[in-house]
């Protein structure tokens, strides 16, 4: 009720009941966000947000680490002066200080956190009558991607708006390029490529006073029950772009994969000293993700695409999509090109993105403020939920070596890394450890 | 991996003989060995690596057929030699007669065979051991038989190349055991892809997914080289790995549909559930994304993983249809425009068979350099995972210098070389 009250306590202008969190009214333009996760996409995505509309202002922050939400509360204040408005009442942490984060007076919360939370933060915000911009991806499993769903619907029922953190989705070069594909530019698509391939990531180290549990949710891409592992954290950019072209999800999966590079043995013990736990604890604190999947991906139309996610240092990399139809292929972000060649040998261009490319950073929030406050709220909650799946089913068909199909992978696993009760109870003491996979014995469940 | 420098010596010396081998036949136009003007001639057969396929390759030369007679046999290992001259004899004097003068044990047991006057050797060693095998059976004038693979680094890929252009050079026959080469439902599959029936390609997958194969353990009595040798497939050197050893097979039939081999090879892959001693230092998997020279970019998984899910196929998608390369192809709405319906002789006797008609017709085959050719596209898929590199099949024919065989390998010590990593496995 307060959510549609402005600060003088005035009553918000009528609207439709089905868009309950308009937020435009005479005097009060404010947009009212808060931010869960104040790590560095967080911090990122308010200065999106705030780019996006000059109407947006900071009212709260939650991190984990409260010392953390403040300081970015500060840091906030000094970027942005008044656009920050954050009380001290309004700074919160501990494993649930989310669930006070979205009591406060806010239009539009935006989520950062380890995938792994996001969708009990989701589902939290949307119970509380909140919009949401949230990074990518939004699960670490079905049972994850199942309550963004849900979460999603309960959305939509409220007239809340839901837009996630895959960028290009709102890239003014990928969105006309896409558009060419649908519109048969390159034919019936029969083939396509994906990659992100990369180097070596962040290890963080233990600070004094910090529990297991904490330093792993600090240090939280290297566990999979965190970050659903490279392929989901990162690689999900581009699988969800071969998602866009095929309009929906694969039929199929098969993956494999292992860890042969990740070597942390070192950075692992110190850890074990800070945080004076038995020195063989330290294996665990190496993490246990894979250092490379790779992917096929059979969409409903029979089309078989390659998936590849690697971080390995000193190797090629490559971070691109591709996408093949009977009468073309195009990088899916700016031209399409013919199978037939040109005088010089080189493929034949047939079309090619004249306009101005974006990054999507923005408009991925001024889309959700606009569609607000047209009274409909944009929802992309069922779309993130599925190309987090998409990638999750990588990770699950390299991880068990097993085939499986979409259909099972959505509707029949009951993989529940962090479920329900455990999220309730987390609190700071021993961390969650799992041992690294092993194709063939790590079952599928 | 090792950089050794067998070529320097070996291959030079043998460079040298074939020229004069090339320029003395051209000159004096002599008879061709083994070519047999009445075709009723028995053909003496050599066999080079006595293990399991070495007996079936000769059980499947013996049925391919009439005339055709093992007569010798050399295996490094002499209890090899004599389970399978054992298994051979119960064939009848009539197809395995061999005295025990032509029973050869030892490293240098491949020699002394091609010393004999046998018509045909078969090889099935190993196939590290393929290169030097073939330049001498060559040199000596004899038809060859050659398991798959042929070669396990870019060196014995030239030298096996090398070999086949002598072998054209003397009319000698090679047949290769890519047996769906082969094979009537592939042969009249690809013919209609080659005629375009599925239109341009622009797409393809291949894999050998499967479960684990057969280990040999170490006995005390062992040396280093004696264990390699007989738990061969574990230790790159000997077999190439699993995706040279095993899914040659596939990437051999996308090679084919594309008339020849890839440009480019980007690889990953690794040892996530095979990790024990016992499994040497090869990976238990491979994801490669092969580039052919049209554009179009294929998928290739290899994997031997107990528990995991099987896959052993080949599919070719072009701008019309799309085909399993096996004798089955479909328009791009599923509907199914065209199926093999002939026969089915068994590829591993007609491989021999086509072998044995192109000797007696005097119409020399040789699979040689094709086959030399789908083993490196293998060999660069493997190199590219072992190293994380990105290569390109100009580099991997001319520049690799990557040659893994000790030279003079003699039975005693050898250290396993380290399982390769990424960012750490220099690019020879």
């Amino acid at each position: 009720m307060s959510r549609r009250k402005d600060k003088s306590g005035k009553k918000a202008k009528n609207t439709p009941a089905a868009s309950p969190n308009l937020v435009t009214e005479g005097g009060s333009d404010r947009i009212k966000i808060g931010l869960i996760g104040c790590g560095g996409r967080g911090t990122g995505a308010v200065g999106d947000s705030m780019g996006a509309d000059p109407a947006v202002t900071l009212k709260g922050v939650y991190d984990l680490f409260a010392e953390k939400a403040r300081k970015a509360a500060d840091g906030f204040k000094k970027r942005f002066g008044d656009r920050c408005q954050v009380p001290d009442d309004q700074v919160f942490g501990g494993f649930h200080g989310y669930k006070d984060l979205v009591k406060c007076d806010l239009d539009l919360i935006l989520m950062a956190t380890p995938p792994a939370f996001r969708p009990y933060h989701l589902m939290a915000a949307i119970q509380a009558g909140k919009s949401v911009f949230m990074e990518k991806p939004v699960a670490v499993d079905p049972a994850g991607a199942r309550r963004v769903i849900e979460a999603g619907e309960l959305a939509t029922k409220k007239g809340l708006g839901i837009t996630c953190g895959t960028q290009r989705r709102h890239a003014t070069n990928y969105m006309a390029t896409i558009e060419q594909i649908h519109n048969g530019t390159i034919g019936d698509l029969v083939g396509g490529q994906c990659y992100w391939n990369g180097g070596g990531i962040w290890y963080r180290g233990a600070s004094e006073g910090q529990t297991e549990l904490e330093w792993q949710c600090h240090n939280w891409y290297h566990f999979n029950w965190l970050c659903g592992d490279q392929v989901c954290e990162q690689h999900i950019h581009n699988i969800d772009i071969i998602n866009w072209c095929f309009q929906g999800p694969p039929a199929k999966f098969v993956g494999m994969g292992g860890r042969l590079t990740r070597d942390y043995a070192s950075q692992a013990a110190k850890v074990a000293e800070v945080l004076g736990t038995d020195a063989k604890r330290a294996k665990l604190y190496e993490g246990d993700i894979y250092c490379h999947i790779g992917t096929e991906l059979e969409y409903p139309n029979g089309a078989r695409v390659l998936s590849m996610g690697r971080h390995a240092p000193k190797s090629s990399g490559r971070v691109s999509e591709r996408i093949v139809g009977t009468k073309g292929h195009s990088d899916c972000h700016n031209t399409i090109w013919s199978h037939e060649k040109d005088d010089s040998g080189k493929d034949k261009v047939l079309w090619k993105f004249e306009g101005k490319g974006t990054s999507g950073r923005n408009e991925e929030h001024a889309i959700l403020i606009r569609t607000l406050k047209e009274g409909k709220p944009v929802n992309e909650a069922r779309r993130i939920a599925e190309s987090t799946l998409t990638a999750v089913g990588c990770r699950m068909s390299a991880y068990t070596g097993r085939e499986f199909s979409w259909d099972w992978l959505l509707n029949s696993s009951k993989l529940d890394l962090l479920p329900p009760e455990t999220m309730e109870a987390l609190k700071p003491g021993p961390g969650i450890f799992h041992e690294i996979a092993v194709p063939g014995k790590t079952k599928l469940i | 991996m090792r950089s050794a420098s067998r070529s320097k010596l070996t291959r030079r010396s043998f460079l040298k003989t074939t020229a004069t081998a090339s320029a003395g036949l051209l000159a004096t136009g002599l008879r061709v060995p083994g070519a047999f003007a009445a075709g009723s001639d028995t053909l003496k057969v050599g066999l080079i690596g006595c293990g399991g396929r070495g007996t079936g390759a000769a059980k499947d030369c013996l049925s391919a057929a009439p005339g055709v007679k093992i007569v010798a046999l050399a295996d490094a290992f002499a209890d090899r030699m004599e389970g399978c001259r054992n298994e051979l004899n119960k064939q009848g004097k009539d197809k395995a007669d061999i005295p025990a003068g032509n029973c050869f044990a030892g490293l240098d047991a491949y020699k002394k065979l091609i010393g004999t006057d046998v018509d045909i050797v078969l090889m099935a060693t190993p196939p590290g051991f393929r290169p030097i095998h073939l330049a001498e059976a060559v040199k000596a004038g004899k038809h060859v038989f050659m398991e798959k693979p042929v070669c396990v680094d870019p060196v014995g890929a030239r030298w096996v190349i090398e070999s086949a252009a002598l072998a054209d050079a003397k009319k000698l026959s090679i047949v290769a055991g890519t047996q769906r080469r082969h094979e009537p439902k592939y042969i009249e599959t690809m013919k209609r892809i080659h005629d375009g029936m599925i239109g341009s390609l622009v797409s393809a997958q291949c894999y050998w997914n499967q479960g684990g194969l057969w280990v040999h353990g170490r006995k005390a009595e062992y040396s280093d080289v004696e264990w390699q040798m007989r738990n061969w497939l574990y230790f790159t050197w000997l077999s190439g790995d699993h995706i040279v050893e095993q899914h040659v097979h596939n990437i051999d039939v996308v090679n084919w549909a594309f008339d020849g081999p890839p440009d480019r090879a980007y690889a990953m892959g690794g040892r996530a559930a095979r990790k024990g001693e016992q499994y040497g230092n090869i990976y238990d998997h491979f994801c490669v994304e092969f580039w052919y020279p049209n554009g179009a970019r294929t998928i290739s998984q290899c994997r031997q993983t107990d528990g995991a899910s099987s896959r052993v196929s080949e599919r070719v998608a072009g701008t019309k249809g799309v085909s399993d390369c096996a004798g089955k192809i479909w328009d791009l709405k599923g509907n199914l425009l065209w199926e093999y319906k002939g026969d089915y002789p068994n590829p591993y006797v007609r491989e021999h068979a086509d072998l044995i008609a192109a000797i007696r017709g005097g119409k020399p085959i040789n699979e040689g350099k094709r086959v030399a050719e789908s083993t490196l596209s293998a060999v660069m898929g493997r190199m590219s995972a072992y190293t994380g590199r990105e290569l390109q099949w100009s580099w991997v024919t001319k520049s690799s210098k990557l040659d893994l065989v000790p030279q003079d390998l003699k039975f005693g010590p050898l250290a396993v070389e380290p399982v390769c990593k990424p960012g750490e496995a220099k690019l020879v």
